[in-house]
């Protein structure tokens, strides 16, 4: 397949359509070559219109009236319209080019015009919205509107995968009432018939490549993540943040159709040590390549709610079990870590323990509480524990907020918290202070970044040991069938309450460091589900956007929903709301999450997977997965 | 496990060669269904014992009582010698390892994986060795999984360690839950139709994995409705009949008793002898099959 061209791979794609999933077809008929030609046309002009100025006035942000030079939202545009031309370039067939579009299909290319259309037409109706119509666009502008335009144009006229519609499927019975409506079932049949195809990606094997060269490229792209990163974080106005969301999502995904995100991970799975030490490095150098305390902040908070959900993986991915007062276990940590911090306000003002002494009691203290709550709780199963545990995470709460010295014994301050947590000092390194190291400067929110960074590394590496270890397949067997794991020997209890406790004490430790981070603690963030993290609503959402069972999806989805909303100012109104749209849209369209696990995916996508036997089974045959929900 | 009945005579046909497993006089209940009434059942070392019997006799529900999914309303299981506890892991834990009628595998684990969840019972390592992952902890590992793949070249799945386990042939799901049982190094092994929806040749090679286990020193109880299987693989054969053990001995004991005949076919229509195996017809044994398998399906 490598080495088709690509003309031949068309071919033998559409000789095998009869009975394959696969058929290639552009939404807008022309001959091949002309499509190509428009596309790279698209992709020139929509280039060179970065270099020219889009508006008079400088009023609109990121200054788009430089001529011979890209800023603000035009570097959006033109990195979006070099991706595409260069992906489009991997896809015909030239000699030396066609690493650059790995898995051979158009897909991608479409994609990737789609991130350049949105944040082009994105900055351009913007202009025209902010300053009070088209008349204040220059002819840049002008110029990159067509652009655009011209090369998604071109880019739908490449032939595309698209998705198979079985001819016998007319009947929608998913509109419910709508199915009477005629236009309403035209469009939708079309939005069906739209669908771009997700095949199994079948890409080179990077192994052949020399050791070195994949090195490089593993250094190369967490660089590049890092830059893209603080890029991101750096944008200062939200219009720009905006158009370099769409650009990063949009084009992520272009990415990944055209195989070049597949064959990274490859790479990355063949050289595992090495990647995981650069991801480490690039990690720390996070504060160093910035010197802003804002952004530093925001790692903090990212790492800690991030190990949050990890922990939290752990109960509700491998183990099956749903956890709705999770974020109790963080207060319990807090809590602990509050009260032997040596504040004036905790009832043992007097007792400063060293870090390590407070990290364990904050771990000892989150999984003793652990499993009092679970002991009772983890009899019960599916929904009923949800709710338990809902109730049992608001009791925490309010017990915490009752311990005042008025309504119970004085120990938390109720409402009031615990103020004036001093800062930690580890080896006389004390976190509040700013350090110098060589001609950088660590202010206190970078020296917390990098400690949380330690805690999360070991977080990490206790989950994916955890998770491939006997106890771990334990966890997964008894998520995946719990009869059946009890009838191997398993010994359900016992070791989901490993699973409840282990998890409550990662949550434990990130909460010792919250409490410093924060300098104080109350009771207030710690109820299900409230506009500021960390709550349960929040960690969970993290674990299933990001997807449940992995590693690297809590840590994006913790990223993603506390990053965003920290950029897009204007929304805060609507956060809960964009919050639920969001989660429903991912539970509609990639319910496995961003980063889907291999078994997840295989869970939620059971149509598109091969048969699972050879043999039409009875009735009676339940499939394993639902009979022991 | 609430009452225990007084030792009875060993059934007629049983071998010696030491009981290793001891039902007595179990009764199963559910509300005013009484599911399974008073049976009696011992397997000994090394034999192949076979559970027939129609539709809704109560065969999966002993089962059960044996592996400890249902707590029987009275009588006892006990395993060498030892009185089962009710619990399935402890019951597997003890020696006793069972396959589902309906299929129960690990579907989102791979084989591999699917075989080392059933060794959990012979392995001790806990969480903390797993994070410290000490020199011990990589040596049991490796152990559980050359164990593992040992049993799947026995059942001939070894080719597909690395496959999910879903994607797998009806066949091959079926063996593979063998295998896992096998994993936790049993001394007994219930099988629940091992044979059901597989083709002429695959029951064969069903029937040679069955004998190859029993060579290994394992003893086989097999609850299955293809009768060539069961009298060409059984050294003995029960028939439970209405939750009622009818009749127990050699195959051919078996195979010509008319009230098992009867139990099946039913009564000739112009019987002159009226037992009362012709008093329940199969109607009764319809409505008993829908409840036992629907709470089956429950658990």
């Amino acid at each position: 397949m490598t080495d088709l061209p690509i003309a031949a791979a068309e071919e033998a794609a559409a000789a095998t359509a009869g009975h394959s999933t696969r058929r290639t077809a552009p939404f807008i008929p022309l001959p091949v070559t002309a499509a190509r030609a428009t596309t790279l046309a698209g992709a020139v002009i929509t280039t060179a219109s970065t270099f020219m100025s889009w508006t008079y006035t400088t009023d609109f942000p990121g200054d788009l009236t430089v001529s011979g030079y890209p800023g603000g939202l035009q570097v959006m545009t033109l990195i979006g319209a070099l991706l595409t031309g260069v992906v489009a370039l991997g896809t015909f067939g030239l000699k030396g080019l066609r690493w650059l579009n790995p898995a051979r299909t158009n897909n991608g290319v479409l994609l990737l015009a789609l991130a350049t259309l949105g944040t082009t037409w994105y900055t351009v109706i913007d202009i025209a919205a902010k300053l009070g119509g088209f008349a204040n666009l220059d002819p840049g502008g002008i110029v990159a509107f067509i652009g655009a335009l011209v090369l998604f144009a071109g880019a739908l006229a490449l032939p595309l995968d698209r998705h198979p519609e079985e001819a016998a499927d007319t009947e929608y019975y998913e509109l419910g009432w709508f199915e009477q409506v005629t236009p309403v079932v035209r469009g939708y049949a079309w939005l069906r018939e739209a669908r771009l195809h997700h095949s199994e990606l079948r890409v080179p094997d990077t192994r052949k490549l020399n050791p070195w060269l994949q090195r490089l490229v593993i250094v190369v792209v967490y660089a590049l993540g890092l830059k893209i990163l603080t890029f991101g974080l750096a944008t200062d106005y939200s219009d720009i943040f905006i158009g370099y969301l769409i650009v990063v999502a949009i084009g992520v995904w272009g990415l990944s159709a055209s195989g070049l995100i597949k064959q990274f991970q490859q790479l990355t799975q063949h050289n595992k040590r090495f990647a995981g030490t650069i991801g480490v490095i690039t990690a720390i150098a996070y504060p160093f390549a910035q010197n802003n305390e804002l952004w530093a902040n925001l790692g903090v908070y990212v790492l800690i709610v991030a190990t949050v959900a990890l922990g939290l993986n752990i109960v509700v991915g491998l183990t099956g079990l749903l956890d709705l007062g999770y974020v109790a276990f963080l207060g319990v940590g807090a809590y602990t870590a509050a009260l032997v911090s040596g504040s004036p306000f905790s009832i043992w003002s007097g007792t400063q323990f060293p870090f390590w002494a407070a990290a364990l009691a904050g771990m000892i203290a989150a999984c003793v509480f652990g499993v009092l709550i679970g002991a009772p709780t983890l009899r019960l199963r599916g929904d009923y524990l949800a709710i338990v545990t809902l109730g049992f995470g608001e009791i925490f709460r309010i017990v915490v907020r009752n311990l005042d010295g008025v309504s119970g014994p004085k120990v938390t301050n109720g409402p009031n918290g615990i103020a004036q947590i001093p800062d930690l000092s580890i080896f006389g390194y004390n976190l509040g202070d700013t350090h110098s190291v060589g001609s950088f400067t660590l202010g206190r929110f970078a020296n917390y970044y990098l400690l949380m960074l330690v805690i999360t590394v070991i977080v990490v590496l206790v989950f994916t040991r955890a998770a491939d270890s006997r106890i771990g397949r334990s966890w997964i067997a008894i998520r995946e069938d719990e009869t059946a794991a009890t009838a191997m020997g398993i010994n359900g209890f016992r070791v989901k309450l490993v699973a409840f406790a282990l998890g409550a004490s990662l949550a434990g430790l990130a909460g010792t460091v919250f409490a410093h981070v924060t300098n104080s603690v109350v009771p207030d963030p710690y109820q299900f589900s409230g506009p500021v993290p960390p709550n349960s609503a929040f960690l969970l959402a993290a674990v299933v956007l990001g997807g449940m069972g992995t590693v690297s999806g809590p840590i994006l989805g913790a990223a993603l929903l506390y990053v965003i909303p920290q950029k897009l100012g204007f929304l805060s109104k609507y956060e809960l709301f964009a919050f639920g749209i969001a989660l429903i849209l991912i539970m509609r369209f990639r319910p496995e999450g961003i980063i889907p696990n291999r078994r997840r995916q295989l869970e939620f996508h059971e149509d598109d997977a091969p048969a699972p036997g050879n043999r039409p089974m009875g009735d009676d045959t339940v499939p394993a997965t639902t009979a022991g929900a | 496990m609430t009452t225990t009945i007084p030792q009875q005579p060993t059934p007629a046909g049983a071998e010696p060669g030491g009981a290793l497993l001891e039902a007595r006089g179990v009764i199963m209940r559910f509300g005013g269904l009484t599911a399974v009434r008073n049976v009696d059942l011992t397997v000994n070392k090394g034999e192949i014992v076979g559970l027939i019997g129609p539709n809704g006799a109560g065969k999966t529900t002993f089962f059960n009582c044996l592996t400890g999914l249902y707590v029987p309303t009275e009588g006892t299981v006990s395993y060498q010698g030892t009185v089962l506890p009710p619990k399935p892991h402890l019951v597997t834990k003890a020696g006793v390892a069972r396959t589902f009628q309906n299929i129960r595998l690990f579907a989102n684990m791979t084989v591999l994986e699917n075989v080392l969840v059933g060794r959990h019972t012979r392995t001790k390592e806990g969480l903390l060795s797993a994070i410290v992952r000490g020199p011990g902890y990589h040596r049991a590992e490796a152990q559980s999984r050359a164990r593992a793949m040992e049993l799947l070249e026995f059942t001939g799945l070894a080719d597909k360690a690395e496959h999910l386990a879903r994607n797998l042939p009806y066949g091959e799901q079926r063996k593979l839950e063998i295998a896992r049982a096998l994993a936790s190094e049993p001394g007994l092994l219930l099988l629940d139709e091992p044979t059901a929806g597989m083709n002429p040749q695959e029951t064969r090679a069903t029937e040679e994995l069955v004998f190859a286990i029993r060579d290994q020193g394992i003893a086989v109880l097999v609850i299955e409705h293809d009768m060539r299987f069961i009298f060409n693989l059984c050294d003995r054969v029960a028939v439970l009949v209405q939750g009622e053990k009818l009749v127990e001995g050699s195959s051919d004991v078996v195979q010509n008793d008319e009230r098992v005949i009867a139990a099946y076919l039913g009564e000739p229509f112009d019987a002159t002898s009226q037992d009362d195996t012709a008093a329940r017809e199969t109607p009764g044994t319809d409505q008993a099959e829908g409840t036992t398998s629907e709470q089956e399906n429950d658990r």
